[in-house]
């Protein structure tokens, strides 16, 4: 092999690396959970890794700055600490308060979409393995999502039903032509940016295709890219 | 007519919608409607005993049944959707950690959140007056069920600003001279025209004090 | 709901302005500086006049204390933001390549380093200003190609995209309704733009 190949070699390397731009950083998955659970009519698997990932790191440099705090107070009349030094705490902090920030976009906006859905994921969620790793919810929200529930109907009993005559008082009632049970619109128009250069072709119905190019970006039915969206090639913006 | 009373209650729901107070809880309309649920649904037990009217009566009959239960769902469904979003309103509120009006315990108020648009038509007021029984128990409950949710994630504020953080450091000048000021990132002193980087929160009252200009 | 209504299925400008401080830039440092090990990235260890990439937020921050300048990323220039209005011009039926976060890139970079920029701020401005005007006019007329099943926007940057956002889901919501009311007696009507690029 000569240098020519290797040079090749490398270049083919760089440029693929290029082309399928996949989250590198945790900022950049965080980024992408989040508008993803914020543009999807529905509630995206929960991303257990990711947040035990971040949460880590996140108590890791809180000690780191307590530490550091403390060293500069103790050592503040010899000078030790260094604008610098303190420079760089000050980013530290930053950076944590905009990690915290995307994690709470991120948990807010799951509890907003399991509010309006409870009963919907209630039923989707009752035969799921609860020691699995791939759970819809987060134990959390599973727990969150029971007791809301339970004080949401304790409180409609208070107020009505439980004056109501006896056929009338289920909650998750689908009779009388209309079901009570409010689900996610799959349907919904969504925008969608493809970000792999493997081609992705997905059907309109009625021998109408649409290809999605890398980089290109689409309005279309929700429903229609929800699996490359799972799988990370598309994203959501 | 029946349904105008739950008409009534839908029409206050929509208009609490867009509000950022809880207005009074409609009692007596849901009473009310509770009332005429009852009475259609003694004029529904009264329709399904009349089983020997002859055919053409029958008909009638069944018609007026149908009729008469699709009405009662309507109400009850009208009765959930006013209580659905008085409680979403609650739980709202409760997300932003701070007191109600009313309550005699208050520590915490603030409102300057009320100030960015994109809490517009978000609850940031709560008066506990105009909540029911029913309705305040919820609120408790709910408070209790979000501190039991956000303990699991002890470094993160969950009721924090959903506006993106921007300035948590920030250049100020000092305006005029005044003592020594300590903070976890070590102490400065206020020497007039001096300029010092800190964290915003920690000289917050410095500036409306009139001691710094934010740069 | 826990979260605030206008925060649903939507973004705002400031958190795409966040987001584009994510992006990395070059900068030069004037001093050195130790590395610095942080959640989502990590700031190499740094040497003065030595060039090294760094997320946007803390070039600004470093910028702000002195400690570096930027390097303006190569599109941000009269010549090439000229050229580019004229490739606008030229093309009626595209957009122009201009990197994803053009718009907040710009303006950050105006505010906080204008003094590290090439070219005199205002002519800057009012190119970028320009380039934001003639695209804007024709992602408008793209929407009257909107149809119930999906409309392709190429080389839109978020902040783009986002202003059309409401507009573009409400009346693709709307058609939705028409076509699902509507018999599909003739499946030759439902004609889409999927292929016209504009």
């Amino acid at each position: 092999m000569d240098i020519d190949d290797i040079l090749q070699e490398f270049e083919t390397a760089t440029s693929r690396k290029e082309t399928k731009k996949t989250p590198t950083t945790l900022y950049d998955e965080l980024v992408v959970a989040m508008v993803n659970e914020r543009m999807a009519p529905e509630l995206l698997p929960f991303k257990h890794e990711l947040l035990q990932k971040v949460l880590a790191q996140i108590s890791n440099q809180q000690q780191f700055l307590l530490d550091s705090h403390e060293y500069g107070d103790v050592n503040a009349e010899s000078g030790v600490v260094t604008g610098d030094f303190k420079l760089q705490l000050m980013i530290i902090e930053t950076d944590i308060e905009r990690i915290n920030y995307l994690i709470r976009l991120y948990l807010r906006t799951r509890l907003s979409k399991i509010d309006k859905f409870t009963i919907f994921y209630i039923n989707e969620t009752a035969d799921e393995d609860p020691d699995s790793k791939d759970r819809l919810l987060s134990s959390q929200e599973q727990k969150y999502m029971h007791q809301h529930f339970k004080i949401l109907t304790r409180l409609y009993n208070n107020c009505f039903l439980k004056r109501l005559p006896h056929t009338l008082t289920l909650l998750d009632d689908t009779s009388g032509g209309q079901s009570m049970i409010v689900e996610p619109d799959l349907n919904q128009p969504v925008f969608v940016k493809s970000i792999t250069d493997k081609p992705i072709t997905i059907s309109l119905g009625e021998d109408d295709e649409l290809d999605l190019v890398n980089d290109g970006i689409y309005v279309v039915k929700y429903k229609l890219v929800r699996d490359y969206i799972s799988i990370g090639d598309v994203v959501m913006i | 007519m029946y349904g105008d009373l739950a008409n009534k209650l839908i029409l206050d729901a929509k208009r609490t919608t867009n509000l950022s107070a809880l207005p009074l809880y409609q009692g007596d309309l849901v009473k009310d409607i509770i009332k005429e649920i009852q009475d259609l649904n003694k004029d529904a037990e009264f329709l399904e005993e009349q089983t020997d009217d002859g055919d053409e009566q029958l008909k009638i009959n069944q018609c007026q049944l149908f009729v008469t239960h699709l009405s009662m769902r309507r109400n009850k469904r009208c009765l959930l959707a006013y209580e659905r979003l008085r409680a979403e309103k609650v739980a709202e509120f409760a997300w932003l950690n701070i007191d109600p009006i009313g309550d005699p315990n208050a520590t915490k108020s603030h409102t300057t959140i009320a100030d960015n648009y994109i809490y517009s038509n978000y609850t940031t007021q709560l008066s506990l007056d105009n909540l029911n029984h029913a309705e305040e128990e919820y609120f408790k409950a709910y408070q209790d069920l979000m501190l039991e949710y956000k303990s699991a994630f002890a470094d993160i504020d969950l009721s924090g600003d959903l506006e993106p953080p921007t300035n948590i450091f920030i250049d100020v000048r000092v305006l005029k001279d005044g003592g020594e000021v300590q903070t976890e990132y070590g102490s400065f002193n206020l020497i007039k025209d001096s300029q010092f980087y800190v964290r915003k929160s920690d000289v917050e009252r410095l500036i409306q004090q009139g001691y710094l200009e934010e740069l | 709901m826990s979260l605030p209504s206008h925060l649903q299925n939507n973004l705002t400008p400031s958190e795409i302005n966040f987001m584009a401080e994510n992006e990395l830039i070059t900068i030069l440092p004037r001093y050195s500086m130790n590395k610095i090990e942080l959640i989502g990235t990590k700031v190499p260890a740094l040497r003065a006049m030595r060039r090294e990439e760094i997320p946007l937020w803390i070039a600004v921050v470093l910028k702000s204390q002195d400690k570096c300048s930027i390097v303006p990323p190569s599109w941000l220039n009269l010549t090439y933001l000229k050229e580019k209005y004229d490739e606008e011009i030229r093309k009626p039926l595209r957009f122009s390549d201009l990197p994803p976060n053009w718009l907040e890139v710009s303006k950050i970079l105006l505010a906080k380093a204008s003094d590290d920029l090439a070219d005199p701020t205002h002519q800057l401005r009012s190119i970028l200003q320009d380039l934001r005007e003639i695209r804007l006019v024709k992602s408008r007329k793209g929407l009257r190609e909107l149809n119930e099943s999906n409309i392709q926007l190429n080389g839109l940057s978020l902040l783009e995209i986002n202003e059309l956002r409401p507009f573009v889901l409400t009346v693709m919501n709307k058609l939705r309704l028409l076509h699902d009311t509507i018999a599909k007696k003739d499946s030759g009507d439902a004609d889409n733009v999927s292929d016209d690029e504009y």
